[in-house]
């Protein structure tokens, strides 16, 4: 029961991690990232690629945050000036190509294969018996960190900016270089997270690939972001562990619903986290914990009194 | 001249966007056969004023009824199949559609069940007003200098025969020469029968064709004349040939009621 | 080489049918469907299931197919879209991704992961000074060539159509002109599910019927739509056209497995050169 314990709460740490990274990039500046699954995939592969080539596990991390970080500044680049939706397209776009180049490219990637038995770091010092608990512990820490670095931002001129622009239709149709280059830095911000809880991923389960990248992953840490509220990075803690049990807690339907097989149950979970999105877009636009709302947004076109 | 049936009838509307209310509380009779023309000063509510009649804008409270039917709750297209065409001042045309096209849809949402004879007797009724649209009905309507486009844009508005036609600023944008030529249409409109309610800015030459003035400021009428007296009222003269600022109402309204309508 | 370009026009072709339906829904309602490549799949489905389990034969399951999407299409527009009050282009971009993994799941809970096949004949492939079309390419290009001339006649020369444009030119001028938005947009997204699900049907008829085979399309259809100048039908079919003969013939030098990822390069390409397209205007942030 505790390693269980221990299990679910790391999955929920990355999936915190992941939900934060898209909060600031979807939540404060208002850029879409379909392709998070993509970009969670750099980074896991970087690390595990790397720890396989003998580099230690922080060298390992570091650069799988760097890694995603400049793909994800490079990504944004092409659709800077242009509407949401095809930096929506273009990310999209990009997680294709990146699984296409993972289950291809075997020399680099091991391609359907995966990468196995990814060594993790410190094991040595640690000893296996309380590894995962230690793990846990780090991606707390992390977590704690990476929150701590984010609510600086959103509450220094750098987020204020960030929501100017995402909210002001004059101010964006009007962008200067310096308000450019403030998208993307909030996107390769969050690309820098997403790499580094691309690493954790391949350290925790120290076997990883391709399929454990697809748009799934995104899915969830959508669905946290809108959970929690958009913008809000502590209404995302309470989102990314709703979703977490509410997946984990449909885990048990196939004891519930005998004569469904394990892939009908798979599929009908999922189908439940898409309804529960869409839910959620039409009843609770707003997230469940709306106080923790940093700005009150007047959709366009909003009729009033509605 | 109020004892004439009311071709517009507002009673007691307030509408606005987000928080604030920009018309507080309307009344107004636009008499039948007339043309009555709105005229106030800048961010004085005259835009919001035109939008909630065409229904574009729903309001918080009150009554609009044309022709005595209340058309408070109908949409843009229901209202317009109850008999009231509107000019919006800009964006009033199908700019990737040919002038042919856009007459057509003027007609055929409104006339289901029109035959082609009726459209061709519609529009050719619209072509002989403004012959400047009859040699390009397959050109792009995006393609029309601002003249002919105001023009394709009332022509639409007419071709469905609306027994109340709303427009928003007929003149604005145009040269001198077209400024006339729009207003005596509008005249030329209105002696065949339908009642108009416009926005003037140009006052001079909308009172030269106009029977009925209502002065809107700040989001209230202040007062009704005979288009004849209207410019030489001394309260009318203080606001539009000096002292303007006195009245001028808060200019951010007026700005997000844009970002609003453009989105 | 002409080989290549042969395949690449009728791949193209195949391309053109979703990439309009996505410029259709884009124009009209203003937001891209992310769920296109989940109605492809949908549409294959169906016409499996219309084929295979009914017995229907391809001629009348295509059709039946066209229309369930169809009718699935309108049902999600008022099961989701139109419920989503208010919402921006963003909102509804994230709801047609959910829209998407709703109608991935349940048709991987219906008929699992496994990979079938539709019940049609093999035929010969036809054969032209050293060039060989396949029946199933000679279906692919016939099928699409009538459904976008329909489409083409539909826009241009019926109300419908005119109603569709005039909306995608101008919503509120629209609804002033009488134009009943709710029902345009209902019909709009009718004729998308049906061009959707018509393209699932050939792209079952050339290969399989499995999970992914729209998602493996979702590329090169918003590539299409994009150099098309997205919301634009008319140039979503010369993207497409392109977007077809690109990949087919960039095959030549690198695997056909990279198929998307070309296609990820030309969308790159286009936003960086030419964003509004070869035909269209940018949609700058506003």
């Amino acid at each position: 029961m505790m390693g269980y314990l221990v299990a679910i709460l790391t999955f929920v740490s990355l999936a915190v991690l992941l939900g934060l990274a898209l909060n600031i990039q979807w939540g404060q500046a208002g850029m879409i990232n379909f392709g998070l699954a993509g970009f969670y995939g750099i980074g896991a592969y970087t690390a595990a690629i790397l720890a396989k080539h003998g580099v230690d596990g922080f060298t390992a991390t570091a650069a799988a945050i760097a890694v995603t970080a400049a793909f994800s500044a490079g990504v944004s680049l092409a659709t800077l000036r242009l509407r949401e939706d095809y930096l929506a397209i273009t990310t999209l776009a990009f997680s294709e190509a990146v699984r296409l180049v993972l289950m291809n490219e075997v020399w680099l990637t091991g391609g359907t294969d995966g990468i196995r038995d990814i060594p993790r770091p410190l094991v040595g010092v640690i000893g296996g018996e309380h590894y995962e608990v230690a793990f846990l512990v780090a991606c707390l820490a992390l977590i704690a960190i990476v929150y701590g670095l984010l609510e600086r931002i959103v509450s220094a001129p750098f987020g204020r900016a960030l929501r100017a622009v995402r909210d002001d239709d004059v101010v964006a149709a009007t962008l200067g270089k310096d308000v450019l280059a403030l998208r993307v830095k909030a996107f390769a911000v969050g690309g820098a997270v997403i790499g580094l809880a691309g690493a954790l991923h391949a350290f925790y389960f120290t076997y990883i690939d391709p399929g454990e990248f697809a748009g799934f992953v995104t899915v969830y840490a959508f669905m946290s972001v809108i959970v929690g509220g958009k913008g809000s990075n502590r209404g995302l803690m309470a989102g990314a562990v709703t979703v977490m049990i509410l997946l984990e807690g449909t885990r048990f339907l196939k004891d519930v619903v005998p004569v469904l097989s394990a892939q009908q149950v798979a599929s009908l979970r999922l189908m439940l986290i898409g309804v529960g999105l869409i839910a959620m877009l039409i009843y609770r636009p707003q997230g469940l914990s709306s106080e923790y709302r940093l700005s009150a947004r007047q959709p366009a076109g909003a009729e009033p009194g509605s | 001249m109020s004892e004439a049936p009311a071709a517009l009838e507002l009673v007691d509307v307030a509408a606005g966007y987000g928080a604030a209310d920009i018309l507080a509380s309307v009344t107004l009779r636009a008499a039948a056969g007339r043309i009555t023309t709105i005229a106030g000063p800048n961010g004085a509510g005259k835009s919001t004023l035109i939008k909630t009649l065409a229904g574009l804008l729903r309001p918080r409270r009150g009554r609009i009824l044309v022709g005595g039917r209340d058309v408070t709750a109908l949409s843009p297209a229901e209202r317009a199949r109850a008999g009231l065409g509107y000019v919006p001042q800009e964006r009033n045309v199908f700019r990737n559609l040919t002038i042919g096209e856009n007459l057509r849809i003027g007609h055929e949402f409104i006339h289901r069940r029109a035959s082609r004879r009726e459209f061709a007797l519609a529009r050719a009724r619209v072509l002989d007003l403004f012959p400047d649209l009859a040699p390009r009905l397959n050109g792009l309507a995006g393609a029309l200098s601002g003249g002919q486009r105001q023009m394709l844009a009332m022509g639409c508005a007419l071709i469905s025969g609306p027994s109340v036609l709303l427009l928003d600023e007929p003149s604005a944008g145009l040269s001198p020469r077209y400024v006339a030529t729009m207003l005596d249409a509008v005249a030329q409109v209105n002696r065949s029968g339908v009642s108009v309610l416009m926005i003037e800015q140009n006052l001079v030459e909308a009172m030269r064709v106009s029977h009925d003035a209502i002065l809107l400021v700040g989001g209230e009428i202040r007062g009704r004349w005979n288009a004849a007296a209207f410019l030489a009222d001394p309260e009318v003269r203080t606001l539009f040939l000096g002292g303007t600022q006195r009245v001028a109402a808060p200019a951010q309204p007026e700005r997000q009621r844009d970002g609003a309508s453009a989105a | 080489m002409a080989q290549a370009l042969l395949n690449g026009l009728v791949s193209g072709f195949l391309i053109a049918l979703p990439a309009i339906a996505l410029s259709l829904t884009y124009g009209i309602l203003n937001f891209a469907n992310f769920s296109i490549g989940a109605m492809i799949t949908a549409g294959a489905y169906l016409a499996y299931f219309a084929n295979a389990t009914l017995g229907a034969p391809i001629l009348v399951a295509a059709p039946l197919a066209a229309i369930g999407l169809g009718l699935i299409a309108v049902g999600v527009e008022h099961g989701v879209y139109r419920r989503i009050r208010n919402a921006d282009h963003i909102t509804l971009l994230v709801a047609s991704m959910g829209v998407a993994f709703v109608l991935e799941n349940a048709i991987r809970f219906a008929y699992g992961a496994d990979v079938r096949a539709l019940d049609v004949a093999v035929a010969r492939p036809l054969a032209w000074h050293g060039l060989r079309l396949n029946h199933e390419q000679l279906v692919i290009a016939l099928a699409a060539l009538s459904a976008m001339a329909i489409v083409a006649v539909v826009l241009t020369r019926t109300r419908l159509g005119r109603a569709m444009r005039a909306i995608a030119d101008d919503a509120d001028l629209a609804e002033v002109r009488g134009i009943a938005r709710a029902r345009t947009v209902d019909w709009t997204w009718a004729l998308s599910g049906a061009l959707a699900a018509l393209a699932g049907v050939l792209i079952a008829l050339d290969g399989i019927v499995e999970p992914l085979i729209g998602t493996n399309y979702l590329v090169s259809v918003f590539a299409a739509a994009v150099i098309g100048g997205i919301g634009n039908p008319f140039g979503a079919v010369a993207g497409a056209l392109i977007i077809g003969l690109v990949e087919e013939v960039s095959a030549l030098a690198v695997s056909t497995t990279y198929r998307q990822g070309v296609s990820f390069i030309v969308l790159i390409l286009v936003l960086l050169l030419r964003p509004q397209g070869l035909f269209g205007v940018a949609r700058i942030r506003r």
